[in-house]
């Protein structure tokens, strides 16, 4: 079959001007189309042509600049270190769960699965939160990556991962009271996190602590092993530089693991019994009180007092522990502890010499220090005649520990008044404060002090080859407004160097209601328990900061050329 | 005219391939810095984990536990120290510390501790 062509234009020309108006018309009308046709896909190519130079040699929307579109690795908050760098406390990046309650299909079966994961988790809360409709809702903080892969593996829709930081104390237990801890939002709640928390958030630099994390485990191994040993309830020490203040180590027991500050096995772990606490120093108060003699100008060391007579004043009997030592001078009522001589020295001064003293040295204020846990020493309200004597043994005024050791440290440092701090010094330059005594009174309370160590109630604190000096106090527990004459609380307060003209550390360690053991002779006193355990952690302190065994023995006050306090 | 006209177009199509080249070598550099600050970042996250790791099994009380355990060793006291100065006297008198502090050392029963 042949195809026949029906289509046969035929050939037309303008020219051949046979054409009708009506044709030259359609014919300018369609011109007008296509021109616009033309106009509008020539703008639409432009368009197309422009996106793609945009796209392509602009970039348009995006941020060139390398620093804002990658932000900076951003811990969160700062390191806190020791005196060495070593590191403890520091903010982990972890992944935290929340869901998008509105997308996720079976709350029922996506909240068994996740407590089937989490057992920490309680079914009800999870359904609850779940079900809220809200796009918002923390299912658990914290996850580690083993965990978050657990979850993804779920395969459950509306449940995602938000880059969180999480608080991790590296050094556990070691020295909880001093770092305090912070909340799940990572805001510092207790000691120095709370302290310096803005200061934590707002600088990436790591906070330097004078704590030394050596010292700070001798002093939490050697107070842990006494507790035990003794079998306390409790139990505390703190280590201080005399010559820059710096605190070198602080412990307290019962103690707390800071990355899980709410499991305590103990009610009162939390409790800072350094800085926090304020207790009844006992016969440390002696060293003030023969400081106070001595500056008075009308005593001296050789001043002498009756001691076997009884003393009654109000309420108070004043009784010495184990002796009546007659008639006294007063290196003698220091280095025996014996109250009744503390008493008639303070009498024989009197209340206001007495106030005004302790008010000069720094007692009856508070102690400053870089922590939210600071108790105020508990002052009598009418310094009357019975206060003056039970304070002059240390009754009836409560200081912190902390408050103890500074103000000792501000008598025996050559440098005068000291303020005690957390935060590391630039250099072991001495920090020169008011001269509280003189210096022939620094020299002779440093004389006393190691008496009592080599000759008087402290002997179990003396480390061959090294300067130790001391003064125990034993205080009975205050229980329901009553002294318990059982139970006891004991303190040692030490200062340790190579040799008396270079004293450089001071100690305070205290231990709460020692037993009576047939090892200690059925003693609960401090020199049976306290003194010991303060003895090990200066032996062992003196070893890490490299003090040379080489005390000789120098005497620096004429007084003690041929003193001896051994009891005839 | 014309040909003032045409060495400006060329120039505008040199200088506009150019351009383009440089902003495609920019751009490649942009891209290669951001995955470089991205490793950095993932890197610098590594680094801080394994610190806090370090500082965790550094732990003092940890590495006295483990000395104890496995070394039989025991802290250091002061006593033990001798001076540079003193070594030589006292390693002539055949003794390894001072009389004092064997006297200390036998005392204390340090062997039992």
């Amino acid at each position: 079959m042949r195809l026949k062509s029906t289509y046969a234009p035929k050939s037309f020309s303008f020219q051949q001007g046979r054409l009708g108006a009506a044709v030259v018309q359609s014919l300018e009308t369609a011109r007008v189309r296509l021109w616009v046709a033309t106009v509008l896909f020539l703008f639409g190519l432009l368009a197309v042509f422009g996106r793609l130079v945009d796209l392509t040699l602009l970039r348009s929307g995006e941020e060139l600049s390398g620093g804002a579109r990658h932000p900076a690795f951003a811990a969160g908050r700062a390191d806190i270190t020791d005196r060495n760098g070593t590191l403890l406390a520091t903010t982990l990046v972890t992944s935290s769960l929340y869901a998008n309650a509105k997308k996720v299909q079976n709350p029922q079966e996506a909240a068994k699965k996740l407590v089937t994961l989490f057992p920490q988790l309680k079914e009800e809360t999870v359904l609850a939160r779940l079900k809220s409709d809200k796009s918002f809702v923390w299912l658990l903080r914290h996850l580690t990556p083993h965990q978050q892969a657990q979850v993804l593996e779920l395969g459950i829709p509306g449940l995602d991962f938000m880059r969180d930081y999480r608080r991790i104390y590296p050094q556990g237990r070691l020295a909880s009271h001093v770092l305090g801890f912070t909340d799940i939002d990572n805001v510092g709640v207790a000691g120095v996190e709370c302290f310096f928390d803005e200061r934590l958030r707002i600088q990436a630099e790591p906070l330097r602590l004078s704590l030394d994390a050596r010292l700070q485990t001798i002093m939490y191994d050697e107070i842990q092993k006494g507790i035990e040993e003794f079998g306390c309830l409790g139990g505390s020490g703190c280590l201080m530089d005399l010559k820059t203040g710096e605190i070198l180590a602080m412990a307290s027991f019962p103690d707390f693991d800071p990355n899980k500050p709410t499991k305590v096995d103990n009610p009162n772990a939390h409790f800072n019994k350094v800085t926090l606490g304020v207790y009844e120093m006992g016969s440390i108060m002696k060293i003030p009180n023969t400081a106070m003699a001595l500056e008075s100008g009308k005593l001296s060391l050789s001043s002498t007092f009756d001691t076997s007579q009884v003393l009654k004043i109000g309420r108070f009997t004043p009784t010495d522990y184990r002796a009546n030592h007659g008639v006294i001078n007063i290196a003698e009522i220091f280095v025996h502890s014996s109250n009744k001589g503390s008493a008639r020295i303070a009498l024989a001064l009197g209340g206001e010499h007495q106030k005004a003293f302790l008010k000069k040295i720094g007692v009856l204020d508070p102690v400053t220090l870089e922590l939210p846990e600071k108790g105020s020493p508990i002052v009598p309200k009418r310094w009357r005649e019975d206060k003056v004597i039970t304070i002059s043994y240390g009754y009836g005024l409560s200081l912190g520990q902390l408050q103890s050791l500074t103000v000792i440290a501000s008598l025996v440092r050559p440098w005068g008044k000291i303020n005690p701090t957390l935060v590391a010094k630039e250099n072991d330059a001495p920090v020169h404060g008011e001269m509280l005594v003189s210096d022939k009174t620094r020299k002779s309370l440093l004389h006393l002090m190691r008496f009592v160590v080599t000759q008087g109630t402290s002997r179990k604190a003396q480390v061959p080859g090294y300067f130790i000096g001391g003064k125990t106090g034993t205080a009975d527990l205050l229980e329901n407004g009553r002294y318990n004459k059982q139970r006891v609380s004991s303190a040692f307060l030490g200062i340790l160097g190579e040799d008396i003209s270079s004293v450089r550390y001071i100690i305070v360690v205290r231990l709460d209601d020692p037993q009576r053991l047939a090892k200690t002779y059925g003693f609960n006193t401090a020199g049976w328990n306290v003194v010991p355990v303060a003895g090990r952690i200066m032996g062992r302190v003196a070893g890490v900061v490299g003090l040379l065994p080489r005390e000789d023995g120098k005497i620096l006050e004429p007084f003690f050329q041929n003193a001896s306090f051994e009891k005839k | 005219m014309q040909k003032l006209t045409m060495m400006g177009v060329g120039l505008a199509l040199v200088l506009g391939a150019i351009t383009y080249g440089a902003k495609q070598q920019v751009m490649l550099l942009e891209d290669r810095l951001a995955s470089l600050e991205r490793g950095l970042i993932t890197q610098k996250e590594n680094q801080h984990l394994l610190r806090a790791e370090w500082a965790h099994l550094s732990n003092p009380m940890r590495i006295q536990a483990l000395a104890k355990e496995h070394l039989g060793m025991m802290p250091m006291e002061g006593w033990q120290l001798v001076a540079c100065a003193d070594v030589e006297r006292l390693f002539e008198g055949g003794q390894a510390f001072p009389e004092s502090a064997m006297r200390y050392a036998s005392a204390q029963d340090v062997k039992a501790r």
